[in-house]
């Protein structure tokens, strides 16, 4: 275990190293931790992404929407499917859905209702809210249950009557909110109300976005929805029909190139670091040109020394590197990072997420001190003892 | 009995494009056990040239250039390596001492190649402060130190290993009078408690304080006088 204590001076070394010009160690741990922190913020937003899936699609939960029909958004789906839904075998309740667009209370600010018939809708959709939230919606015509994302952004309480004004040439809805709907719950950012009483509003009835169906088992989600399908097929509004699974992950396909930009940044990033770290070492061994050749003429092999120079940038870099991800993480959990409310997803991190990002800053610190460390370790002893003179 | 550094027939030529520049041509040179020898010349005679050869920190074009019974030029990289850091000293003009480190961290430093412990490693550095004079001065750092204090700490550093011969690179010509005399006043001490000294100057105060004074002139030697 001899060979311990000069590992552990060796270590020290590099230590001493970094503390040699703090100025310069402080603004590239600075600017590691800033780079730490964009690069685990975006990826945090990828992982909440990429995750809701997982997280929050049910496994007994299927949609139908008119096929080939200009978008999901749109009210192409005759009511009358509703009842013929609820007929195939495995389906236990079957709700139809409209979508309303508009603006809260700001101006720049989206809110998005959906049109549900109450008493089908809690059947097949598990709410984040109380019983007694439940029964008030059913009972209230013009009540409506509110996520706590949407009261939050709107500030707006239970009890109030508010208005959504209508996107475009869309009438404005005007509600009194019953319930909360709790902000872990994917419609946080969303307002349900009853079918009967939006129809009302905008006009249009008998036509609804898409329906949303539970089936009695996980197991038969995908024949159920081909049922669905088959039973449609040859009418003039066809249906295409998905688990939840499936229509979120679709959902999330239309943000792919939003992913790959996201990814990019990530990437492009770790890239600057890389470059800003490896300047910093460059600088850093350039002025220690005479101490490494003294290191090698003192019999310090060429490994020893690249490892000495590789440590120091290693060690800057893991420190800022976790830094930076555990702020980032913070920063998720308290709050002060967030989506834009449209996007209807509330960010979150993950300690994987967290863990991975820190976990990158020891290839980052690698590869940036690789290259100035080999160039210096390979340069003749009898040079680098030179520029001294 | 045999010579600690024996050269033969040593060339060493540099190249620039495809011109053969000579640096030293056909060196003949002995140095014994316990000598302090000074190495002389005008700029660019090869005496640098040849230190860095005796110290295996280059290598020869040709000839052979044994030291302690073994062929220099015969070694890897890693023994060449194992080797400097067991058989030679080294003190430089400019001391070469790492700033952040204390006197005592410094004189360790050839140490960390060693399977020593930790306090084993500081009993070591601290005789070879002790030697030096600068036992009290062992928590400064080198820039806490004068240049003659430094350069006692780089001769500390070049003994801390036993090595079989020290390297002196213009020992003093970074110094001033009264240092330089310091310096070489302890290196005299050194060599009469045994230690061989290599050591290239310019000054011959400093050549006058060695056993025997070898001058170059364009690669060649041109004088060997005890």
């Amino acid at each position: 275990m001899r060979w311990l204590s000069p590992a552990a001076a060796l270590l020290a070394l590099a230590w001493r190293q970094l503390v040699r010009s703090p100025r310069r160690t402080v603004l590239t741990f600075t600017g590691l931790v800033i780079s730490f922190f964009l690069y685990t913020a975006l990826e945090s937003v990828l992982y909440t992404l990429e995750s809701v899936v997982e997280r929050t699609a049910s496994q007994t939960a299927i949609f139908s929407r008119a096929s080939g029909r200009g978008g999901f958004f749109r009210a192409a789906l005759p009511m009358r499917y509703v009842e013929q839904v609820r007929q195939v075998p495995g389906i236990v309740a079957a709700s139809p859905v409209r979508f309303y667009f508009g603006r809260g209370r700001d101006e720049g600010s989206f809110a998005v209702a959906l049109g549900v018939e109450p008493e089908s809708y809690l059947q097949v959709r598990d709410l984040a809210v109380t019983p007694m939230e439940a029964a008030a919606f059913v009972k209230d015509r013009a009540g409506a249950l509110v996520g706590h994302g949407l009261l939050e952004s709107n500030g707006w309480r239970v009890g109030e009557k508010v208005t959504i004004r209508g996107a475009g040439r869309l009438p404005s809805l005007a509600f009194t909110i019953v319930g909360a709907i709790a902000s872990d719950d994917r419609l946080g950012r969303v307002a349900l109300v009853h079918l009967d009483y939006l129809e009302d509003v905008i006009g249009n009835a008998g036509r609804v976005s898409f329906i949303q169906a539970r089936v009695a088992d996980s197991g038969i989600a995908a024949a159920a929805a081909r049922a669905v399908d088959a039973r449609f097929a040859s009418l003039a509004v066809p249906t295409e029909t998905t688990t939840e699974r499936a229509h979120l992950a679709m959902v999330l396909s239309n943000l792919s190139g939003v992913l790959a930009a996201l990814r990019a940044v990530g990437g492009l990033t770790l890239f600057i670091t890389v470059l800003v770290v490896g300047n910093s070492v460059a600088m850093s061994i350039r002025e220690r040109t005479v101490e490494i050749g003294t290191l090698r003429a003192l019999g310090f092999g060429r490994g020893r020394v690249l490892g000495l120079v590789v440590a120091e940038s290693v060690f800057v870099a893991a420190l800022g590197g976790a830094a930076g991800a555990l702020l980032a993480y913070a920063a998720l959990e308290g709050g002060l990072l967030q989506l834009p409310a449209r996007i209807g997803f509330t960010l979150g991190s993950d300690v994987s997420v967290v863990l991975r990002a820190a976990l990158l800053a020891l290839p980052v610190g690698l590869l940036a001190a690789l290259q100035p460390a080999w160039s210096a370790v390979r340069r003749p002893i009898q040079d680098a003892l030179r520029a001294a003179d | 009995m045999k010579p600690l550094v024996e050269i033969r027939g040593l060339r060493k030529s540099y190249w620039r494009g495809a011109t053969e520049i000579p640096v030293l041509a056909n060196l003949d040179l002995s140095i014994r056990r316990g000598e302090f020898v000074a190495l002389m010349g005008p700029s660019g005679s090869g005496k640098s040239t040849l230190l860095n050869l005796i110290a295996g920190i280059d290598r020869p074009t040709a000839g052979s250039l044994r030291i302690d019974d073994r062929e220099i030029a015969e070694l890897s990289e890693g023994e060449l390596d194992r080797w400097r850091n067991r058989s030679i000293g080294f003190v430089f003009q400019f001391y070469n001492l790492v700033p952040v480190l204390t006197a005592q961290e410094n004189v360790e430093v050839p140490l960390l190649l060693w399977p020593l412990s930790r306090d084993e490693r500081r009993e070591r550095a601290r005789t070879a402060l002790r030697v030096v004079g600068l036992e009290p001065r062992l928590d400064h750092r080198p820039g806490q130190l004068s240049g003659g204090e430094q350069q006692r700490v780089a001769i500390a550093r070049a003994l801390v290993t036993d090595p079989v011969l020290v390297l002196a690179d213009e020992p003093t010509g970074d110094l001033d009078t009264q240092s330089a005399r310091d310096v070489l006043g302890l290196m005299q001490a050194l060599h009469r408690a045994g230690k061989t000294f290599a050591m290239v100057t310019h000054d011959p105060r400093a050549a006058a304080c060695a056993s025997r004074l070898v001058r170059l002139e364009k690669g060649r030697l041109v004088e060997d006088a005890a």
